[in-house]
C-alpha cells in the first residue's frame, strides 16, 4: 500500500459498505476490521480484535475450515459462502473474497466478506421461480395442445398477476396498420377496456416504447418516468410500476406482454426472464396457429368433428352435443363466440340454444330476428354457408344486436338441417376481421350436418318411443275392455246356468213324484214318456253342472303349492273304480314326480283324463291304461301321460278335442258333454303348461299334459 | 217335546223348490212341523215373533232351519247373521240349502257360522236322499245345548 493516501486507505477499508477485516495466517488472530464488519456480527471493536477468526466460524466446522486454509496457494481468492456466527449465535451467510497483503511488513490477509440475502428470503426466491417454472411449463403445454389462442392470452394475463402478485396484465395486439395496440385480453383492468381499448402511438406508451427498443422494459415508478408519456390506461388505474415485453415474431412482432402494480416495485431479473418466457409461448403459440398447414388443420377438423360424432351417436341429450358442438367450434376455430340457434317459425325468430362466449344468462333465452339483417337470418333466407369477414363493411346485412354488443368482426353461419325444414343456424364469430378458409367453412358445415343428423335421430327415437307408449295404452285398454267383457260373460253363464238348475229341479222332481205317486194311474206308454223326460232332465243337469264349473274355472283364483303327484292319481283311480264297478280296470302307474301347482284343479284334470280313458274304452277289450311322466329337460317341464287301449278318434278331428261342447262320439255310443277336455285344456294352460293327444283309431289314445318345473306367475288365460 | 212345537223351519222364496222340500221331508216322515215361510224378512218375523207371527212365543224355537240364499227382501246370509247375533236364535242348527254352488257363498256361510251347506241336485231324489240326512241328522240324533 506504497504511496496511498491514508485517508484513502480508510475510505476503502473503515468506510467500506462491506464488511473487512484482516488477519494473521499462522495465528489466524483478528488484527483489523472496519465498520461494516463490526456491524455485521456485532461486536464492538476491542471485543472483535481479540477474537481468532476460528472464533466467527461454527464450532464444527473449525477443524476442516483450517485444513483448508493451510492447503491453499498463496494467491487464493475466492473463498466461496461461508457459513459465520455473529456475537449472538446467529448464522450469517457470506461470500469470502481473501487476499494476501504485506501490512507493516507483515505476510497479512485481507478478508472482503459480502453478506448474502438472508436464507429465509432466498428460499422464498426459490420457491417463487419455481413457480414461475412451473406456470411456464403448464402454459407451454396449453399452447401447444389448443387452438384458442384467446383463451391462452387470458390464462396468459391471470397467471402473471397471480404469480407476480401484481394487480394488472395485458396482451396487446400490435396493428401495424393503426401503428397501435389492441388490449386482447387482460386482468384487472376496469370494465369495457378489454377486447375494446386501442393504445398508442407506439412513441408515447409504455408498450410502443417497449415495442421499439426489443427489450424488457421496467419502470419503477412511473411517476419519475421520463422515456414515455402518454399513459391514459395506466394513469386511469393509478398504476405506479410495471415490466413489459415484447411478443416478437419472424416478421412484425405479435405485440406487447406488460404487467403493472398500482405500487412501487422492483422488478427481479428472475420476473424478467418469467415474462419473457411467457412472451416467448405466446410467440410460439400465435405463430404456430398461422402456420400450420391446411393438411394438419384439416386432421385436426377430421379429429374434432369426429369426436362430435361419436359423442352425438351415444347420446339423446340434445342440450349436451349442443354445448359440445359450441365448445369444440370456438376451439378449433380460435373464435371468441359459437352459438347454435333453433328456428321458431311462427316467431321469425331464432332461440338461442347453446353458445360459448356469450352470457349465461342469454341461453334458452335470447331470440333473433330473422328478418332484421342477422347474419343467422340471412343465412337461413339464402339456404347455404354466409361468411363474414368484416361485419363493419359487411353490405349484405348489418347483424344481429347481439353481433354488435360483442363487437363481433367477423364469422361463419351455417344452416342445421332437421327432417323436413331447418332446424336452425349453428354459427361461429370473431371479434377480429378474419378471413375463413375453404377446410374452416367445410368444418362448420361438417357440425352442422352432424347436429342435423343427431336431431333427425333423437326426434325420431322420441317419436317411436311415443308411439309405442300409444300403441302400449291402446293394448292396455282393449285388454281390460276384453277381460271387462270376459267377466261379463263369465258372469252371465253362471247365472244362466245357475237359474236353468231351478225350473229343472221342479221337472225331475215332479216327474218323479208322477212315477213314484201315480205309477198305477199311467200307462206303459206314459211311463216311457215320463222316463223320457226324467233322463233328458238329468243329462240338462249334468251339462249346466259342467257348465258352471267351466265358467268358475275362470273366476277361481290358483292356490299353488308343491305337492306328489303319485297320490293324487291313486285317489282318482279309487273314485273311477268306484264308480265304474263292473269294468275293472287295468291301471299302470310309472314314476311320477313332486310339482308345483293347484292340486285341486290338477285332481280334476286327472279325473277328467282318467275318466275318459275308461269311458272311451274298446267293448272287446279290458282297459289298459298306463300313466307316465317324464321330464323334459329342454323346455324345463315335466310332461304327464295317460295311455288306453280303447277306441281312439281319427287324428283329423284332435282340433275338436278340446274345444267347449264339441265331441267325436254320439251319445249313443258314449254319453258326455264336451266339457270334460275343454276344462283339462283350460286348467294346464292356466298353470302355464300344454295339452295334446296322440291317437289311432281303435287302438287306443295317449292324452299328454305339461307343467312346467316353475311356473313364474299364475296366468289368466 | 211339546205338542205344537215347530220342528223345521224352511225358508225358501221359490214355490217349487219348496213344495219339493215338504215333499221329500214327507217322504221321509219329517213333514208333520214344518213351517214355511217365503222370504229373509218373514223368517225374521218368524223367529222373532213380530208382525204376523207376534203372537207366537219367542222361545218356542224350531230344532232347525232350512235356508235359501237367494231370497228377496232380506237374503239368506242377512237372516244367518241375525240368528246368530241374537241369544234367542244363536243356538239353532242352520243348514243353508240351495242352489249356488258359489265358493263365496260358501265361505260366507260359514264365517257366519251356519251348520251344513247343501247344493240342491237337479234330481229329486238326490235332492230327497239330502233334505232327509240332513233333517234326521238334526232333529233326531243332534241334541241341542241345554235349552
Amino acid at each position: 500500500m506504497e504511496g496511498t493516501d491514508l485517508k484513502n486507505i480508510d475510505l476503502l477499508f473503515e468506510d467500506n459498505p462491506n464488511p473487512m477485516w484482516v488477519y494473521s495466517p499462522d495465528e489466524l488472530k483478528i488484527l483489523q476490521v472496519n465498520k461494516a464488519a463490526l456491524a455485521l456480527y456485532g461486536y464492538s471493536r476491542d471485543e472483535m480484535l481479540s477474537l481468532n477468526v476460528t472464533d466467527l466460524w461454527p464450532k464444527e466446522e473449525v477443524p476442516k475450515h483450517i485444513k483448508e486454509i493451510r492447503k491453499r496457494p498463496k494467491e487464493f481468492n475466492n473463498a466461496g459462502v461461508w457459513k459465520h456466527n455473529d456475537k449472538d449465535g446467529s448464522q450469517v451467510l457470506v461470500r469470502i473474497f481473501s487476499n494476501p497483503v504485506r501490512i507493516e511488513g507483515e505476510n497479512c490477509r485481507l478478508v472482503v466478506a459480502q453478506n448474502v440475502t438472508p436464507l429465509k428470503e432466498a428460499e422464498r426466491d426459490t420457491k417463487l421461480r419455481a413457480r414461475q417454472q412451473e406456470v411456464c411449463a403448464e402454459l407451454g403445454l396449453k399452447a401447444l395442445k389448443g387452438r384458442d389462442i384467446q383463451s391462452l392470452f387470458e390464462e396468459t394475463a391471470r397467471v402473471v398477476s397471480d404469480t407476480l402478485d401484481n394487480d394488472y396484465c395485458k396482451v396487446l395486439k400490435y396493428l401495424p396498420n393503426e401503428d397501435s395496440f389492441l388490449l386482447k385480453a387482460g386482468i384487472g383492468w376496469k370494465k369495457g377496456h378489454v377486447g375494446k381499448t386501442k393504445i398508442g402511438p407506439r412513441k408515447q406508451s409504455h408498450a410502443g416504447y417497449t415495442l421499439m427498443s426489443e427489450e424488457p422494459i421496467i419502470v419503477n415508478d412511473f411517476e419519475k418516468e421520463d422515456r414515455f408519456t402518454d399513459a391514459f390506461l395506466l394513469d386511469k388505474h393509478n398504476v405506479k410500476s410495471g415490466l413489459a415485453t415484447v411478443i416478437p415474431s419472424t416478421e412484425t412482432p405479435y405485440g406487447v406482454l406488460a404487467t403493472h402494480s398500482s405500487v412501487k416495485k422492483v422488478f427481479t431479473q428472475d420476473d424478467i426472464v418469467f415474462i419473457k418466457t411467457l412472451a416467448n409461448i405466446l410467440a410460439a403459440a400465435t405463430e404456430r396457429m398461422s402456420a400450420e398447414s391446411l393438411a394438419q388443420r384439416r386432421a385436426r377438423h377430421q379429429v374434432m368433428s369426429a369426436e362430435l360424432g361419436r359423442k352425438a351417436v351415444k347420446s339423446d341429450n340434445i342440450k349436451a352435443i349442443f354445448d359440445h358442438a359450441t365448445r369444440i367450434l370456438t376451439k378449433t376455430l380460435g373464435n371468441k363466440y359459437s352459438k347454435i340457434l333453433e328456428l321458431l317459425p311462427e316467431e321469425d325468430a331464432l332461440l338461442l340454444k347453446s353458445g360459448t362466449g356469450y352470457d349465461e344468462e342469454l341461453i334458452g333465452t335470447a331470440k333473433i330476428d330473422t328478418k332484421e339483417g342477422s347474419h343467422a337470418g340471412f343465412a337461413l333466407l339464402g339456404d347455404k354457408p354466409v361468411v363474414v369477414e368484416d361485419l363493419e363493411s359487411e353490405t349484405r346485412f348489418k347483424g344481429s344486436d347481439l353481433l354488435q354488443k360483442n363487437n363481433i368482426k367477423s364469422g361463419v353461419s351455417v344452416v342445421i338441417y332437421g327432417k323436413d325444414a331447418p332446424y336452425g343456424i349453428v354459427e361461429t364469430h370473431s371479434t377480429e376481421k378474419k378471413s375463413y378458409s375453404e377446410d374452416e367453412l367445410v368444418f362448420v358445415e361438417t357440425i352442422a350436418h352432424f347436429l342435423g343428423d343427431t336431431i333427425k335421430r333423437i326426434r325420431a327415437e322420441r317419436n317411436f318411443k311415443r308411439l309405442n307408449k300409444e300403441l302400449e295404452k291402446k293394448v292396455e285398454k282393449r285388454t281390460r275392455e276384453l277381460e271387462k267383457a270376459n267377466k261379463e260373460l263369465e258372469s252371465f253363464s253362471y247365472n244362466v246356468s245357475h237359474d236353468l238348475r231351478a225350473p229343472l229341479r221342479a221337472i225331475d222332481g215332479y216327474t218323479s213324484l208322477l212315477l213314484e205317486d201315480y205309477y198305477d194311474d199311467v200307462d206303459e206308454d206314459g211311463k216311457d214318456f215320463l222316463q223320457i223326460v226324467n233322463d233328458e232332465t238329468k243329462r240338462m243337469g249334468v251339462l249346466i253342472d259342467d257348465l258352471l264349473s267351466f265358467s268358475r274355472m275362470n273366476r277361481k283364483d290358483q292356490k299353488l303349492r308343491h305337492f306328489s303327484m303319485r297320490p293324487v292319481v291313486d285317489e282318482c283311480i279309487n273314485e273311477i273304480r268306484q264308480a265304474n264297478p263292473d269294468v275293472e280296470p287295468h291301471f299302470e302307474i310309472g314314476e311320477l314326480p313332486e310339482v308345483y301347482a293347484d292340486p285341486r284343479l290338477i285332481r280334476q284334470v286327472w279325473i277328467n283324463l282318467l275318466s275318459n280313458a275308461v269311458k272311451y274304452r274298446n267293448p272287446d277289450r279290458k282297459p289298459e291304461i298306463k300313466v307316465n311322466s317324464k321330464f323334459d329337460k329342454e323346455k324345463r317341464r315335466y310332461v304327464f301321460s295317460v295311455e288306453d287301449n280303447g277306441v281312439g278318434f281319427d287324428m283329423k278331428y284332435v282340433d275338436k278335442l278340446f274345444g267347449v261342447f264339441q265331441r267325436l262320439h254320439s251319445d249313443d255310443e258314449f254319453e258326455g258333454t264336451g266339457i270334460g277336455l275343454a276344462l283339462v285344456q283350460k286348467i294346464i294352460t292356466r298353470h302355464g303348461g300344454k295339452v295334446w293327444a296322440e291317437s289311432e283309431l281303435n287302438r287306443g289314445t295317449t292324452m299328454y299334459f305339461s307343467l312346467p318345473e316353475k311356473i313364474e306367475k299364475s296366468g289368466s288365460k | 217335546m211339546k205338542n205344537h212345537s215347530v220342528e223345521i223351519l224352511l225358508c225358501e222364496d221359490n214355490r217349487r223348490d219348496a213344495d219339493l222340500t215338504l215333499r221329500a221331508l214327507e217322504k221321509r216322515n219329517l213333514s208333520n212341523k214344518v213351517v214355511w215361510v217365503k222370504d229373509g224378512e218373514e223368517a225374521l218375523e218368524y223367529l222373532f215373533a213380530k208382525g204376523e207371527y207376534k203372537e207366537r212365543s219367542i222361545n218356542n224355537s224350531p230344532k232347525v232351519i232350512l235356508l235359501d240364499l237367494k231370497m228377496p227382501k232380506i237374503d239368506g246370509l242377512e237372516v244367518l247373521k241375525e240368528i246368530r247375533t241374537h241369544p234367542e236364535t244363536k243356538n239353532i242348527p242352520v243348514v243353508v240349502l240351495t242352489s249356488s254352488r258359489e265358493e263365496q257363498d260358501i265361505v260366507k256361510s260359514y264365517e257366519y257360522g251356519v251348520n251344513s251347506y247343501i247344493v240342491k241336485p237337479v234330481e229329486f231324489n238326490k235332492f230327497i236322499d239330502s233334505v232327509a240326512e240332513v233333517g234326521f241328522y238334526w232333529l233326531l240324533l243332534n241334541e241341542k245345548p241345554n235349552n
